[in-house]
């Protein structure tokens, strides 16, 4: 019975740690820096999508790519606006092709959030009570963007997913099914066709501090840009 | 039983048997690189593209397309894009399709370039770190052309699907372990190092065509295998390249001949253009936290391209980022001298310990360059001697630096960066 008991606690404490950990990091003083932003720009979505081929003649699947990042844009705009924020159209389609000092920008906000990420442990799972630290930025860049876009904040999206093409399916299937025998059906590899993983962030259209961040893996599709905006947070009012 | 007697042949009997027989039969039912045509050949009306062409050129575009949306490619109409670019129609003027290439100048401070199935050469800004003479940069560019005409890029897309292929049979045939991948890839490399001996060759004549000298084949070699990053030999990313010394022995009998003498164009455009390439790759290690690629080349200062001041502030910009970010330093240095990437914790912590006394040279260092009375004095002084300040723990100071700069600099770029940093310190 007391043994019982203590499994149970066990398990409850393991259902209630689970709930409250999370992928997303917070700046250390969020909600006073969320008090000065009320306007953000989503920058062009960054999307690559791999189809892995057999013959090695891995491509990118430039047209899914393109319509995933419609669907991307209008989910993270749409939740930004529930969130409380105004969202500002970015014409960095046209400023990207005559500007090239802004899509440079871009570039070195993307380069100076990959630098910063250990700093953060991003990716890694944390109880609720440690995600709340986060004091670095991605840098001066954030600035040029701002000045562009006039708004408070930046967005920043980051999609990466890969499609197996039929004959690599069927050699996953052929290696997984020999492994298996081999193995006497110890162990039968099943290896994934697709996946994706997708990368946000929130950022100081002044200081280019990280405000909030987070990310998650899952299937091929638009819905992983949801399950990671669960925790966006609500704009503060002043 | 299928798969029990298949087990107990693969224990008796060498692997090698059925492997090679598999990956006959597959490459043999596709192309072979022996099937593609130079460029040249490619231009007739009657010829018609492989389906690996059509898609390894789509590859290409799409490379283009991303290099060009990330803004990591020049303005085309820019000084240093209009001289390659001539540079490379002087290399073509005899070829009569010089227009099929166009060449591109890429923010990337590593010595590098490379050529892509769709006729588009990258040059990297670092080779301009490299390189002494335009007629060296003439040998990269010559060598660059080289794998366009002879079309490297298509026959390496079709080399490598033959091998994988047979690769993947080769490892279902070794239960799903990995193990045939090994030999594959190193056959990969071989074939992509011979068409590196025939790009240099074909560089050297098109150097002599031109009127370069051809020693600048020899001598353009030497200064990138100069650069730190290919120090490490086998460990370095340029592994992919034969030899160094296989490549100047196989260059030296065919650069000796002819056209030795000959100096090759003026160099003073090259030499501003370097100027403003040196600049950029300094700016792009100190991003990247490279901080000692960026002392290498100002301590060099390549034949004085670099002013007092520019010296100065980079030595000092150094400093600050060793200060900032001593765990980055400390691995690029661990990288630097034993290929590897893991830095060991007790270097981590000499860099960290060091922080205070770093932050205080670069405190003078930038005092030193404001103070001189040499004008004019840069303004990203001010700034960066604030903040050398403010991670000090010198706030007031600090202070007075960042309003010294918003000062001098009233319409500058990362002005609301500055005024945050200001009023982050007036708030403590």
């Amino acid at each position: 019975m007391k043994i019982g008991m203590i499994a149970l606690a066990v398990v409850l404490i393991g259902c209630i740690t689970g709930c409250t950990n999370t992928t997303a990091r917070e700046h250390v003083t969020l909600e006073d820096q969320l008090k000065r932003i009320e306007s953000v720009v989503l920058l062009p979505v960054d999307v690559k999508i791999e189809l892995v081929t057999l013959t090695g003649e891995n491509e990118r699947l430039v047209e899914r790519e393109a319509e995933l990042a419609v669907k991307l844009t209008d989910i993270v705009n749409a939740s930004l606006t529930e969130h409380g924020f105004t969202t500002v159209p970015s014409d960095f389609t046209e400023t990207v092709d005559d500007e090239v000092d802004v899509a440079y920008a871009i570039t070195q906000i993307r380069e100076g959030f990959d630098q910063v990420k250990k700093d953060i442990d991003f990716g890694r799972v944390l109880p609720k009570s440690k995600i709340n630290k986060m004091k670095v930025t991605v840098g001066e860049a954030a600035n040029i963007v701002q000045s562009v876009s006039g708004t408070d904040a930046i967005m920043m999206v980051n999609y990466a997913g890969f499609d197996k093409s039929g004959g690599h399916v069927a050699k996953d299937l052929a290696t997984g099914v020999l492994v298996g025998v081999l193995t006497m059906g110890a162990v039968v590899p099943v290896a994934p066709k697709s996946g994706a993983m997708i990368e946000m962030a929130l950022i100081d259209g002044a200081s280019g501090e990280l405000l909030w961040v987070n990310s998650g893996g899952g299937y091929l599709n638009e819905k992983l840009a949801t399950h990671v905006l669960k925790k966006f947070p609500q704009d503060v009012d002043e | 039983m299928l798969w029990n007697r298949l087990s107990k042949r693969l224990k008796r009997r060498s692997l090698l048997a059925p492997t090679a027989i598999s990956i006959a039969l597959l490459t043999g039912c596709a192309g072979t690189p022996s099937h593609v045509v130079n460029l040249e050949q490619s231009l007739t009306d009657e010829y018609e593209p492989l389906k690996e062409e059509v898609w390894a050129e789509q590859q290409a575009d799409i490379v283009h397309d991303e290099l060009v949306s990330r803004g990591l490619l020049l303005n085309a109409f820019s000084p240093e894009v209009s001289y390659l670019r001539e540079m490379k129609s002087h290399l073509m003027a005899g070829s009569g399709y010089g227009d099929q290439i166009q060449v591109y100048l890429v923010r990337a401070a590593d010595p590098n370039a490379f050529a892509l199935p769709n006729g588009n050469i990258y040059i990297h800004s670092g080779l301009f770190t490299s390189l002494d003479d335009p007629n060296q940069l003439a040998a990269v560019l010559a060598h660059e052309v080289s794998h366009v005409v002879q079309r490297h890029g298509l026959k390496s897309v079709i080399a490598q699907k033959n091998a994988l292929v047979g690769a993947h049979v080769a490892d279902l045939l070794t239960g799903g372990l990995g193990l045939v991948y090994w030999g594959t890839v190193a056959s990969i490399m071989n074939y992509s190092r011979e068409q590196e001996l025939e790009a240099d060759r074909d560089a050297v004549e098109l150097l002599k065509q031109s009127g370069y000298p051809s020693s600048a084949a020899i001598s353009a070699l030497e200064a990138i295998f100069e650069h730190p990053l290919n120090k490490h030999g086998e460990k370095s990313i340029y592994n992919s390249h034969p030899h160094f010394d296989d490549r100047v022995a196989a260059l030296r009998p065919l650069s000796a001949a002819s056209n030795e003498g000959v100096s090759g164009p003026e160099d003073a455009q090259y030499r501003s253009i370097r100027e403003q390439m040196v600049e950029l790759n300094l700016k792009l290690h100190l991003r990247h936290r490279q901080f000692v690629l960026a002392e290498t080349i100002v301590r060099d200062n390549l034949g004085g391209v670099l002013s007092e001041s520019q010296q100065a502030m980079t030595f000092s910009a150094i400093k600050l980022g060793v200060a900032k970010y001593p765990e980055d330093a400390a691995k690029e240095q661990h990288w630097l001298d034993t290929g590897k990437m893991r830095a060991p914790k007790a270097l981590i912590e000499q860099f960290e310990s060091a922080t205070d006394d770093n932050l205080d040279q670069a405190i003078q260092m930038y005092r030193e360059i404001i103070d001189s009375p040499r004008a004019p004095v840069p303004v990203a002084a001010h700034k960066k001697l604030a903040e050398a300040y403010e991670l000090r723990g010198f706030l007031s100071e600090a202070a007075v630096s960042y309003q010294q700069y918003l000062a001098q600099a009233p319409e500058a770029k990362d002005r609301r960066f500055v005024e945050y940093r200001l009023q982050q310190i007036q708030t403590k």
